[in-house]
């Protein structure tokens, strides 16, 4: 929201970085650019983008969805049982949103109507959703046919780019233009910059943050279609440890974890920086087994950076002797 | 008798951007003496012992402490010298126990091998030596929240004696005590005056100071006014101290044609303060209350603008009752809140001039996809931006930059874009400067000729006299009062705001 600022954003110190990555693979390992390479690479952006930009609106209000990761599980098994029946995809994309949805509107009652903090409240769900899914199915749903897996093997954009690109290309769009002009996300940024503020503005903030959690359920839910559909095969366990993959894209994006700030473009940057970690790792000959931690390096340091100017700012008003000393 | 001077403070001034919150301040505190500091809310009296204390540092001004020139630069520094404070609000940690309390930051060690560690023993024989010195007895196992107001004030008084702190500053001690635990406080008190201790007390309730105390210094507006033995004085000389005699003539006051009632409150009760309410405003009137701090008149006006829940009451707005669940029905039945902590609660500081101003009414800047027509909302906050008079470059201009007085007009600009008839303003020159003070002043003036009605809370007795047309008077959650613009006077209004506390609690 700030002007005045000039290019020097988040965003813009994120795209260097991600141009300098880009580069280096160039040079270093000329077969990440292989056109397979490629194309899945930009599916597994493609979730993490959608599920990302779900949960920058609840990082928007301060809050924060842990229990992703395990919705999208129970999203994917769900549909996937749907999908035996034979049920075309237009039917499993619109079950998985209403899923999402629901599930994670629960997590937004949980949260306003019992006053139980965000981090806890879904944690909580997290064990139930994963609980439930082993008492259900015994480990996986298999043999899924070619209605199923449409998405990923049938609809290739000009016989090559994966669909999934066009949903994210959808959302993403409708996200920026969203977040920046409607009514809806002008209240987010109030609660989340100071939610009594906004109740002095008429704003009905738990309201607010139920639609909030209803709108990034449904986007889980896309996700879990993607995923879910890349295979015959659909385990309990396909969305497991993804929660953290999106809040690392959203904070990576520069948003302020306590809410009340941040762009979806960061988002859109951070999501692809971290989808392409893993095969850059794989084509540069290093072991998987780094990838996570290179990950958590990454995210540490654009932390620590990002922190680093808001203490700044945060002394000179908090701290009335440094206040005078720059009064002087 | 011959005491030492243990605390001297001397032409203590300190200055806030665009406040002067101390010019000049002298005070000695003797050991063995209680010693008030009195003063009307915002006179400075916390301030005063903020700067004592190592809060805040002075612009200018000596401190000397136990014949030693002194400067803090924190409380835990002032602690250590002798100088401890019991606040208002206690500053004890509710999750932690009353010995883990007593001993924070400074906790008694010894060794056990390699490490230093914590001595539990040595702790409870010393917190048990100060209990009983104060003749009280509490656990110092149980954890904080279990205890009661007075007990945590009594570990209050415990923690600053595990300091050997010989001066102790009390902040509105009694504010929120029962008769019976004021009588075990001024016992404590008493005693720690009969060891030597130097105690000052900061208070305004009249009663009190004449019977715990043996002089007390009169502070207004920031200023020195008076030191008095309590022996030689009595309370009508104290309030006209309090409150002086000058009276401004910068409240542009323009008289208006007040109409009938607009809005009416019956038998108003709030969740548990605000007790058996009924007042009424007039069209075009500005309608003042006023009271100490904590007397329930922001509470008031929250549960009315359906901020906080009403327990009993009726409402009426031009003589139909109404219904307020939420602020949302408040604002549709053309009342109007501007809160009294506009940073805390009132704007949302990282959003712009405009962004805050369109805020509570983005609902009808949308089209139907909640698309907001930003050419729309730009249109809205400039009319009021200009007819306000908001200093700033644009409309696009964050809010946290720009100084009190601005944000605060910001925020009246808001609540006259919802187009109120009932406007309620909390506080609404609390921490502006002078110039816009009167700014601000004037737009008031000019709102009531508009046929506009307004609320005014205010703190500051000058404003409230030189605004409005009547004033009611509000204390421990009732109405004690009202006076009408001819009769209104600020020792009239101070002695039903001080009236004794029914000795029934």
């Amino acid at each position: 929201m700030g002007k005045k600022k000039g290019f020097l954003t988040t965003e813009f110190y994120l795209a260097v970085f991600l141009a300098a990555i880009l580069l280096f693979m160039a040079v270093a390992a000329r077969e990440f650019y292989s056109i397979n390479n490629l194309m899945s690479l930009l599916n597994s952006f493609s979730y993490i983008l959608i599920s990302a930009i779900g949960m920058n609106l609840i990082i928007l209000t301060s809050n924060i969805d842990v229990s992703a990761g395990a919705l999208i599980s129970v999203v994917c098994l769900s549909i996937a049982a749907l999908g035996k029946q034979g049920i075309p995809f237009a039917g499993l994309m619109a079950a998985a949103m209403v899923i999402g949805a629901v599930l994670s509107t629960l997590n937004g009652l949980f949260i306003t109507r019992l006053k139980i903090p965000a981090i806890v409240a879904t944690l909580a769900t997290t064990q139930i959703f994963q609980g439930v899914l082993p008492l259900t199915v015994d480990g996986s749903i298999y043999d899924l046919p070619a209605s199923f897996t449409w998405l990923a093997f049938d609809a290739k954009i000009f016989g090559i780019v994966p669909a999934s690109v066009l949903i994210c290309l959808i959302v993403t769009v409708a996200a920026l233009l969203f977040v920046k002009y409607s009514r809806f996300a002008r209240k987010l940024y109030a609660i989340g910059n100071n939610s009594n503020g906004a109740r002095l503005s008429g704003i009905r903030v738990d309201r607010t943050v139920v639609w909030t959690y209803t709108i990034a359920g449904a986007l889980f839910g896309i996700s879990a279609v993607i995923i879910a559909t890349a295979g015959q095969r659909v385990t309990t366990t396909m969305g497991s440890g993804l929660e953290m993959t999106f809040i690392a894209a959203v904070v990576l994006g520069g948003t302020n974890t306590a809410g009340g700030s941040g762009k979806i473009l960061g988002t859109v940057i951070g999501a692809f920086i971290l989808a392409m970690i893993a095969p850059a790792i794989n084509y540069l000959g290093i072991s998987p087994d780094w990838s996570d931690a290179v990950k958590g390096a990454i995210i540490l340091i654009s932390v620590v950076v990002g922190a680093a100017k808001y203490i700044k700012k945060k002394r000179v008003i908090d701290d009335p002797a440094a206040r005078e000393r720059s009064a002087a | 008798m011959e005491n030492a001077t243990i605390l001297r403070l001397q032409d203590i001034v300190k200055t806030f951007p665009g406040v002067k919150a101390l010019g000049g301040i002298n005070f000695n505190l003797k050991s063995g003496e209680v010693h008030a500091i009195c003063g009307e809310n915002g006179a400075g009296k916390s301030t005063l012992m903020k700067v004592v204390c190592g809060v805040y540092r002075p612009d200018s001004g000596s401190i000397e402490v136990n014949g030693k020139k002194e400067s803090f630069s924190n409380p835990m520094e002032a602690y250590r010298k002798g100088v401890s404070i019991i606040f208002q609000e206690t500053s004890l940690f509710e999750e932690m126990t009353v010995l883990e309390n007593l001993f924070l930051g400074h906790e008694i060690t010894k060794k056990a091998g390699p490490f230093t560690v914590i001595d539990y023993r040595a702790m409870t024989i010393r917190a048990e030596e100060i209990f009983r010195r104060l003749s009280t007895q509490i656990d110092l196992h149980v954890q904080i929240k279990a205890l009661g107001m007075a007990q945590k004030q009594m570990v209050e008084i415990a923690k600053a004696l595990t300091f050997d702190a010989n001066i102790i500053i009390f902040d509105e001690p009694t504010a929120s005590l029962t008769q019976r635990e004021v009588t075990a406080l001024f016992a404590i008190i008493r005693s720690l005056k009969a060891e030597g201790f130097g105690i000052v007390y900061i208070s305004h309730r009249m009663e009190e100071i004449f019977e715990i105390c043996d002089r007390v210094t009169v502070i207004r507006d920031g200023q020195y006014i008076s030191t008095k033995f309590t022996s030689d004085t009595d309370k009508d000389e104290l309030v006209a101290d309090m409150v002086g005699r000058k009276m401004g003539s910068y409240y542009p006051k323009t008289e208006t044609e007040i109409g009938d009632t607009l809005f009416r409150a019956e038998h108003y009760y709030d969740s548990g303060f605000v007790t058996d309410i009924s007042f009424y405003a007039r069209r075009g009137e500005i309608l003042g209350f006023a009271g100490l701090a904590g007397a329930g008149r922001t509470e008031l006006m929250e549960s009315i603008c359906g901020l906080a829940p009403r327990t009993a009451g009726r409402l009426f707005m031009a003589g139909n009752e109404i219904e307020v669940q939420s602020y949302k029905d408040a604002m549709a039945r053309g009342i109007v809140y501007v809160s009294e902590d506009r940073g805390k609660y009132g704007l949302i500081a990282d959003m712009s001039i405009e962004n805050n101003i369109a805020l509570p009414q983005l609902d009808k800047l949308v089209n139907k996809f909640d698309i907001l027509n930003t050419e729309r909302e730009k249109e809205l906050a400039g009319r009021y931006m200009t007819d306000v008079g908001i200093k700033a470059p644009d409309g696009e201009f964050l809010v946290t930059n720009l100084s009190g007085g601005n944000q605060q007009k910001v925020a009246v600009s808001r609540a006259l874009a919802l187009k109120p008839e009932l406007l309620i303003l909390d506080e609404p020159t609390r921490g502006v400067d002078v110039n816009a003070k009167a700014e601000i002043h004037k737009i008031i003036s000019g709102l009531t000729q508009q046929g506009l009605t307004i609320i005014m809370i205010s703190s500051e007795l000058p404003e409230l006299i030189g605004m409005c047309d009547r004033i009611y008077v509000m204390k421990d959650g009732a109405l004690a009062g009202c006076f009408d613009r001819g009769e209104a006077t600020q020792e009239k209004i101070l002695s039903v705001a001080l009236e004794t506390k029914s000795a029934a609690g």
